[in-house]
């Protein structure tokens, strides 16, 4: 770990600077703005950098540019990035909790507590409307995420193991019963959820910005402050209660937190795979520093890769739309290949 | 009191009053539709459909102003609107200079924008996208699983051409009339049309221009399809003997390189006693073109009156 160690008042204040994570933070940072600028000013409607930037000082060339740009592009490509920070911080705790370098938002049912409700509410009782999918989605995140963990927890010892075995299981089971409606369900309602499905940033707007911000102000900084409880789980639960860490505590609140941001996310813009995995990965190959730092550079690596697969999946065959779901998939595919086969190596399997 | 009188009146007169009609500008009228009520252009003239098979299509067999539409992406070659390119031929496509926007699932909201439509026609499994295009232009979701003729109303209302859809319509009874006529009995023929895959055998009512010319003149069905007012995919292929008929129709789409001998064969493969059926014994099995016969269309009913008239008129089945 690249360090630098600022120290003050004659030694008796140090502070630990690891500079490359620093650094790549910041420059993760110029990265989102950049795909940002880049974004605004490129899509199906025609509008050049003078143009975007006329638009978003109020002096827009006309009503449609004014539509584009605000009410289109910028809150889109906001989501896209708030979503992908809140899924590979839930990606990176539950890493961390579970000790399991494969563990993402999926293990504990979200996004197919999720995906079960909104396919079976739009195919069996389309009547309740489109209005209420992030609701439903929450609430089905929710109750499959809490299923799992009280079924994780009514024995002592080995809850991480249970936790893990309890999360595959179920949501093999859960994805099941959402195939059998998609199969049998009346076309044009499973299209719709099918679109769900496959992650739908396109269809966002502000009323989710603000949501998902306020979101994040109250649970990121939670985040945050569980570096240190984190530090002490990753290195075993006896290590971590020789530390002085409430583990069993320490755990739970930690996936729940994780849970938190995930069905949050998933319920603005559906399941979008993989970058709860492949996020924390990246991260830790960008930069290697402690676990505070790590999570700073988990949520910007996991904004820009959604930020940059949206933005791809719109531009790259406009006027054909590629959902933001299959984009993360295609590159998290790969990641994840690669990720079981250096697990492998590396355990002599 | 009369305070409390006065309060009561004014409640009622407050609760009891029908909502008030959609206040449109000049040259616009309420319109109601699958997610409310919107004001809409009298007459649009630059309509913008989200689907392409059962609006764009139907829109353009009418003579409707549409101007931009969805897509699909060809293996190898151009983009083609499914069922205008196949009932109406791609020059006749090609030559209305359509504006294409991409694909329709999701829709590209700045490729619609980008157009100008004055109406925009969605679906409803695509109404996640209804704010957004409500920004751009008045924008309308078609209900789901309507009968042939309102699905093809409610597009003709949409976009002002109702006197057209009623000549067409018209012209298609006298059409059914000459066809009853030279059929005799169509009551006494059982016509049975049904697909084979390979999970099952599948039936839909109410599929498209060939299941509305089936009824419209009168033809019997076999009990199962008679009763079943959904449909369904997926039923055994031991039950085949229930999909037996005087005429039987199956159909096939020569777009995706089906030919008959291939699907003969494919139903060889599934259930290889289809053809002790006595419909394909005496030689009454006829395969049908999906994309055309299926299509909601004028031209797609007369082909099936076509068809149909042919395979039956002037022969004896019993």
């Amino acid at each position: 770990m690249s360090m630098t160690t600022l120290e003050g008042f004659g030694g008796r204040l140090a502070l630990r600077v690891p500079y490359r994570a620093v650094l790549v933070s910041v420059g993760l940072t110029v990265a989102i703005i950049g795909v940002l600028t880049w974004s605004l000013m490129t899509g199906s409607y025609p509008l050049d950098g003078a143009q975007v930037w006329a638009t978003l000082l109020g002096d827009a060339p006309s009503d449609t540019a004014t539509t584009v740009v605000w009410e289109f592009r910028f809150p889109r490509t906001l989501v896209a990035f708030i979503v992908g920070a809140f899924l590979a911080l839930s990606g990176a705790a539950l890493q961390y909790v579970t000790r399991n370098p494969l563990a993402d938002p999926s293990l504990v049912g979200v996004s197919q507590g999720a995906a079960l409700v909104v396919v079976a509410v739009t195919i069996l009782a389309p009547g309740m409307g489109y209005y209420m999918r992030p609701i439903l989605a929450f609430g089905g995140s929710l109750v499959v995420a809490a299923l799992i963990l009280l079924a994780s927890s009514s024995r002592r010892g080995g809850e991480t193991l249970r936790f893990i075995l309890m999360g595959i299981g179920v949501a093999a089971l859960i994805s099941s019963v959402t195939s059998a409606l998609l199969t049998y369900g009346d076309i044009d309602r499973a299209m719709s959820a099918l679109g769900w499905l496959a992650g739908s940033v396109h269809s966002v707007g502000w009323d989710e910005v603000r949501w998902l911000t306020v979101t994040a102000i109250f649970v990121v900084p939670a985040f945050m402050a569980a570096a240190r409880p984190l530090s002490a789980i990753r290195f075993g639960e006896d290590v971590a209660t020789g530390l002085g860490i409430r583990v069993r505590m320490a755990r739970w609140g930690l996936i729940i937190l994780a849970v938190a941001l995930a069905a949050t996310a998933v319920a603005a813009v559906g399941p979008l795979g993989f970058v709860g995995l492949v996020a924390p990965h990246l991260a830790r190959r960008l930069a290697h520093s402690g676990v505070g730092m790590h999570l700073v550079l988990t949520g910007l690596t996991g904004a820009l890769l959604v930020g940059l697969a949206d933005f791809a999946g719109r531009a790259a065959f406009a006027p054909v739309q590629i959902p933001a779901g299959l984009v993360t998939a295609m590159i998290g595919v790969p990641v994840f290949v690669a990720l079981i086969l250096r697990t492998q190596a590396r355990s002599q399997l | 009191m009369k305070p409390l009188y006065g309060a009561f009146a004014a409640a009622l007169v407050l609760f009891a009053t029908p909502a008030l009609a959609l206040d449109c500008d000049v040259g616009m009228r309420a319109f109601t539709h699958a997610a409310g009520e919107t004001c809409i252009p009298e007459n649009p003239q630059r309509i913008a459909s989200l689907r392409d098979d059962d609006v764009t299509t139907p829109l353009m067999d009418m003579g409707a102003a549409v101007f931009a539409t969805v897509s699909r992406e060809a293996e190898g070659g151009p983009r083609w609107v499914r069922g205008a390119a196949d009932i109406l031929g791609y020059a006749s496509v090609a030559d209305t200079g359509l504006i294409d926007l991409g694909g329709h699932n999701p829709p590209d909201v700045e490729a619609v924008a980008a157009a100008g439509p004055d109406l925009i026609i969605m679906r409803g499994y695509q109404i996640d996208v209804l704010d957004q295009l409500q920004t751009v232009a008045p924008t309308i979701v078609m209900p789901d699983d309507m009968p042939f003729f309102d699905h093809m109303a409610w597009l003709a209302d949409a976009a002002g051409i109702q006197d057209r859809f009623d000549a067409e319509r018209a012209a298609y009874q006298t059409r059914i009339a000459a066809a009853k006529q030279r059929i005799g009995d169509p009551g006494a023929i059982v016509v049975s049309r049904f697909d084979m895959w390979d999970d099952g055998l599948w039936y839909y009512p109410n599929w498209g221009a060939i299941d509305q010319v089936i009824n419209d003149i009168g033809f019997a069905k076999p009990a199962l399809q008679a009763e079943e007012p959904e449909g369904f995919n997926g039923m055994s292929v031991e039950r085949i003997q229930e999909f037996d008929g005087d005429v039987m129709l199956a159909s096939i789409a020569p777009r995706w390189d089906q030919t008959e001998a291939m699907l003969s064969a494919q139903w060889d493969g599934l259930a290889p006693f289809w053809r002790d059926l006595d419909g394909v014994r005496t030689g009454n099995l006829f395969w049908y073109e999906r994309d055309i016969m299926v299509g909601y269309t004028f031209e797609s009913l007369n082909r099936s009156i076509d068809l149909l008239t042919v395979v039956t008129a002037g022969r004896d089945f019993n």
